[in-house]
């Protein structure tokens, strides 16, 4: 393409994002299985592997229903429990 | 003659922070050379810290990448793009990317972008959210128009209060809040935040904001919004769901310190906003060797909101004595600014580096770092320890 057409006449600018290869640990948890249904809908699951280490289970507990009160994340109740007792065991 | 470094610490992606699932590794995304991952959808990407020796200008394929929501578009045509200007203003706008580059006088600044959330990974007690190390930040040359001219051209009406900025990207759900942001109507009339279309002389990268950034000087990047196409002039404060990233998140506790006792929480919250005065040593990493009784010439960068930088001092005792820096010629005072140091070491064994900024409003940088919920505007002096052989 030529170099000094002017913008409008170029090409559309086009990126192509490389694969996403995260994954949740496996585990007999029933928080692993929804977690793996829930926490792939808006975002990666390395947002949850770069975490901190050692967070406690209140403190996994909590960012899970920040979830669902910040983000609308369709969590119920015993959701955010299981999930959150799953993280807080694996991380 | 300055002797070279005798070793430099294995490249650590993680840079002295911990993470629940292992350490980040180096990725490539489009337009960028090997960054450390935060994560991958969206893109967040950190600068590995050594670059910022390379030059006090950060290149575009090194610069870091922060999104929010992962409903973004992949491909901008722009034949079809469009930044609109509504609201309380007499005549609104949609332009393509040649008229608002005609409509006005084009500029150019030089402006550091830093995350509100760089080094949240130094928290303590840790804090959720992004485990960056100190790479969440970079200093380029923008090139656009001022936002109070193209403003101007709309004509802001004379009640109103506030600018809302949105860019292309949504969110994945309805339910979740798009990202949005808003500057009071006597900022977004000040001289300084400008629309810009280029980075250090060339178009925007992709995944910086590619074809419109809003850039805010002085002001944390969360304010930065990237393929922005959307401004609204609003006679009220902006307010409900799509608030929420200037209403509940990105909120410091609001006080003098903006900080809380470690662990708490903070009564009253109030909007991030300017940058705190900062510097770092980028010539020597933690864990380095360093020759003894040569002289080394020890480099850096220093910042602050603009105000200006006063003093860079170093210690290379572990604080107990101070030597001011030499500062090199100044892009403007938004940038970062180098800072050098020839010092010659004693004695074998393990030493402790510091480095210390001061701004012309008399803000120092703090021994001790102070703390925050949200893991936010982390600004106290650094320390490198090294060992001297
Ligand atoms: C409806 C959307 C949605 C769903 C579903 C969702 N998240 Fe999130 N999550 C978000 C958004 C939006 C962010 C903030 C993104 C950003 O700022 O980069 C986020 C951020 C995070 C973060 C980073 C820390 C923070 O607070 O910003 C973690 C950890 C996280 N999510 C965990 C989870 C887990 C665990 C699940 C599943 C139980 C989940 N998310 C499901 C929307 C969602």
């Amino acid at each position: 393409f030529l170099a000094t057409s002017s913008q409008s006449l170029a090409a559309p600018n086009q990126i192509k994002l490389p694969p996403e290869t995260a994954k949740l640990p496996v585990s007999d948890l029933p928080g692993y299985n929804l977690a793996t249904q829930k926490c792939m809908i808006c975002h990666s699951v390395d947002y949850i592997q770069y975490q901190p280490p050692g967070m406690s289970q209140a403190q996994w507990t909590a960012e899970v229903a920040k979830m669902e009160h910040s983000y609308g994340a369709s969590l119920s109740k015993a959701d955010i429990k299981s999930i959150g007792a799953y993280l807080a065991v694996v991380y | 003659l300055a002797a070279p470094l005798i070793s430099r610490a294995a490249q650590d992606t993680g840079e002295g922070v911990t993470f629940a699932g292992g350490e980040r590794p180096l990725v490539q995304f489009p337009g960028k050379r090997k960054l450390i991952l935060v994560h991958s959808r969206p893109p967040h990407l950190e600068t590995p810290f050594n670059t910022f020796n390379e030059s006090v200008i950060t290149a575009n394929d090194a610069f870091y990448v922060r999104y929010h929501l992962a409903n973004f578009p992949t491909t901008i045509d722009l034949a079809e793009y469009r930044l609109n200007i509504t609201g309380a203003v007499k005549k609104p706008l949609s332009l393509s990317l040649d008229e608002l580059k005609s409509i006005v006088e084009q500029v150019e600044l030089v402006a550091v972008n830093q995350c509100s959330g760089n080094s949240r990974g130094y928290s303590s007690p840790r804090v959720f959210g992004a485990q960056l190390s100190n790479g969440a930040m970079g200093n380029a040359r923008w090139t656009g128009v001022s936002l109070k001219a193209v403003l101007e051209k709309a004509g802001v009406l004379s009640d109103a209060k506030q600018v809302v900025f949105n860019g292309l990207d949504k969110p994945v759900l309805p339910t979740t809040p798009d990202f949005h942001k808003t500057l009071d109507i006597e900022h977004a009339l000040s001289p300084e935040p400008m629309l810009a279309w280029a980075m250090n002389g060339e178009d925007l990268p992709f995944l910086n904001g590619y074809p419109l950034k809003l850039i805010v000087p002085g002001y944390f990047g969360t304010y930065w919004v990237k393929h922005l196409s959307d401004i609204v002039v609003l006679d009220h404060a902006y307010e409900g769901h799509d608030a929420f990233f200037m209403s509940k998140a990105y909120h410091l506790p609001d006080n003098d310190c903006m900080c809380v006792a470690p662990g708490t929480a903070a009564d009253k919250t109030r909007p991030i906003s300017s940058l705190p005065v900062r510097s770092f040593i980028t010539s020597v990493m933690a864990g380095d060797q360093l020759p003894v009784n040569r002289s080394v010439e020890l480099k850096g960068i220093a910042f602050d909101s603009g105000e200006g930088l006063k003093s860079v001092d170093v210690s290379v005792d572990g604080g107990q004595t101070w030597k001011a820096t030499t500062l090199s010629e100044s892009l403007g005072r938004f940038s970062f600014r180098e800072w050098k140091l020839d010092t010659t070491f004693r004695q074998k064994g393990n030493a402790v580096l510091m480095v210390r900024a001061g701004n012309n409003k008399g803000e120092v940088q703090p021994v001790k770092a102070d703390w925050n919920p949200g893991g936010y505007r982390r600004h106290a002096i650094e320390t490198t320890p090294v060992t001297i052989v």
